[in-house]
């Protein structure tokens, strides 16, 4: 599985769109919203807002990059690889591992440009905040693989946007939780979108543990992945 | 003391045994009862017309998909367990690479997914690619690509090698090399299945035909018996002036085909027929004799009688 795992991250850097894409867009987002709120260092306000950012650009990544499951299973590639003595959770942890490789350039280009912006971090700080949302973003690869695992590669590429929006807006990524109704805010604390940038920003900003957030994004993962990986050992006949 | 129950003699250490294999999608029988048992060394071309049941046939028995009825044994094993002892080589229809791998990369891949492989290297120069090893999938011709899978099924280093329409995307050079590299692998005495609708190809380098049609096997046996289920041989001659009838009569004739002065005739046994017909008309001539092609076999037994 290393040897796989080397070769898959050349695939994708030999197609660097992806990564500019992925690194491009919550950066830009990011530039937008700063402009637009001109939010603050005191009041934690930029913070937040670049958490946000990070979390948005690291969701994207996570998600369409297991959308690429789609792809190569219509290839008939997963067919290919059921010839070796990979199991099908071998397939899935690999593809999982790129996701989240996929995920940290645009995490750390967010904290990159939030310290540009005026974000001040102790540097043990910045790493922490880099530590902990990269593993929040766990339940995202686990989610981009079952959406990878379900869709068609027709459907795939509007499954992908459709899951990483609903996450955002319901998460609360793009509109603060605090001005939603209490509805909305129950739906946004089920949701690991909302406790990404939340357990991210306790480094920053203390407040301790958030086990409640802990919890969420835990049972995501364990739930995204464990569909992926029946759904995907179903899938033997040919699409 | 007790007798061990008898191994019948025909699966007793086959390297594939299928025993009422079936499988179907929604209305479609696909496959409907095949039993087939191939030994170690055999070199098999599974023939049809397309739909006839044979990449549902090679999907099952390479464990890729589960049949609704009946078991798959390849060397006493399930498929997985097979697979999962590198004892199988598959180059799949429906088995693409992704684009943006190389060549090199999609059989080095492979190789490190299994406990026992050839240096990569080594497939790939025997499926005549080494020297596009560093190119990428994308970029190259469908036949390129075929031998890329080739060399993928090639560096399991198997006991079983399957191929479902290996030559369908190459040219006619292409194929010529394949069937080369093909031959090389079986003289090591292992056993090969490969599934073609071409007919030649089965004919070249197949031992033994197994041909289905609607999901079923019709016909199994060397080229030379199956080719001979289709009846015979056929007699042409030129003849002015005769009377069809009087040359159906003959004996050993089943069929008299007139195309003007010139008759076919098929023959159950064209020795008595040509016998009789030089003594009770010694004017024919340009007479030929003709064994069918396996493409009549072929036509003759993969047309349902209906249509």
């Amino acid at each position: 599985m290393p040897t796989m795992l080397l070769i898959e991250v050349r695939r994708l850097l030999r197609e660097p769109q992806f990564l500019v894409f992925t690194i491009g867009f919550p950066v830009a987002f990011f530039l937008i919203f700063v402009g637009i709120y001109a939010p603050s260092q005191e009041d934690g306000s930029l913070v937040a807002l670049m958490l946000s950012m990070a979390a948005f650009g690291a969701i994207t990544a996570s998600v369409s990059t297991g959308g690429l499951v789609a792809t190569e299973r219509s290839l008939g590639w997963n067919r290919q690889l059921r010839l070796t003595p990979l199991p099908a959770w071998g397939y899935l942890a690999v593809k999982a591992a790129v996701a989240m490789l996929v995920a940290l350039p645009a995490l750390a280009m967010v904290l990159v440009v939030g310290a540009i912006m005026g974000v001040d971090l102790p540097v043990l700080t910045w790493l922490q905040v880099l530590a902990v949302a990269w593993v929040g973003v766990l339940p995202f690869a686990a989610i981009g693989l079952l959406v990878g695992t379900l869709a068609t590669q027709e459907s795939a590429q509007g499954a992908t946007m459709i899951t990483m929006l609903l996450f955002s807006l319901l998460g609360g990524i793009f509109i603060p939780v605090a001005i939603l109704p209490p509805a909305m805010v129950t739906i946004a604390r089920a949701l690991p979108s909302y406790w990404l940038a939340d357990v991210a920003a306790r480094p920053a900003v203390g407040g301790g543990v958030p086990w409640e957030g802990v919890a969420v994004l835990a049972a995501w993962f364990v739930a995204a992945g464990g569909l992926a990986v029946w759904r995907y050992r179903r899938d033997a006949v040919r699409v | 003391m007790n007798e061990p129950p008898p191994i019948p003699a025909a699966h007793h250490g086959a390297a594939v045994a299928l025993s009422g294999l079936r499988r179907s999608y929604g209305p479609v029988r696909a496959v409907d009862g095949v039993d087939l048992t191939i030994a170690p060394g055999e070199v098999v071309a599974l023939l049809g017309p397309n739909g006839a049941g044979k990449s549902t046939t090679v999907d099952l028995l390479l464990g890729l998909s589960r049949p609704d009825a009946g078991e798959v044994r390849l060397f006493g094993r399930s498929p997985r367990e097979a697979v999962q002892d590198g004892l199988v080589g598959a180059m799949l229809q429906a088995g693409g690479f992704p684009e943006e791998m190389t060549a090199g990369e999609a059989v080095r891949l492979v190789a490190a997914l299994q406990r026992r492989a050839l240096p990569p290297v080594e497939a790939l120069r025997k499926a005549g690619v080494a020297d596009i090893a560093g190119q990428r999938l994308g970029r190259m011709s469908g036949g390129q690509r075929q031998r890329v899978r080739f060399a993928a099924a090639l560096v399991t280093d198997p006991d079983l090698l399957v191929l479902d329409e290996p030559t369908v995307a190459m040219d006619v050079r292409g194929r010529r090399e394949f069937w080369a590299a093909m031959r090389d692998f079986a003289r090591t005495g292992r056993t090969v299945l490969f599934a073609t609708h071409y007919l030649a190809e089965a004919e070249e380098f197949a031992d033994r035909v197994v041909l289905m049609r609607s999901g079923r096997v019709v016909a199994d046996g060397s080229v030379a018996a199956v080719r001979s289920l289709a009846a015979g041989r056929v007699v042409a001659l030129t003849l002015p002036g005769a009377d069809p009838r009087a040359l159906a009569a003959l004996p050993g004739v089943a069929d008299v085909r007139v195309d003007g002065e010139r008759f076919r005739l098929t023959c159950t046994d064209s020795d008595a027929a040509l016998r009789a017909l030089l003594r009770d008309h010694p004017a024919a001539h340009d007479i030929e004799v003709a064994a069918h092609g396996l493409e009549d076999a072929f036509v003759a037994l993969t047309t349902t009688k209906e249509d």
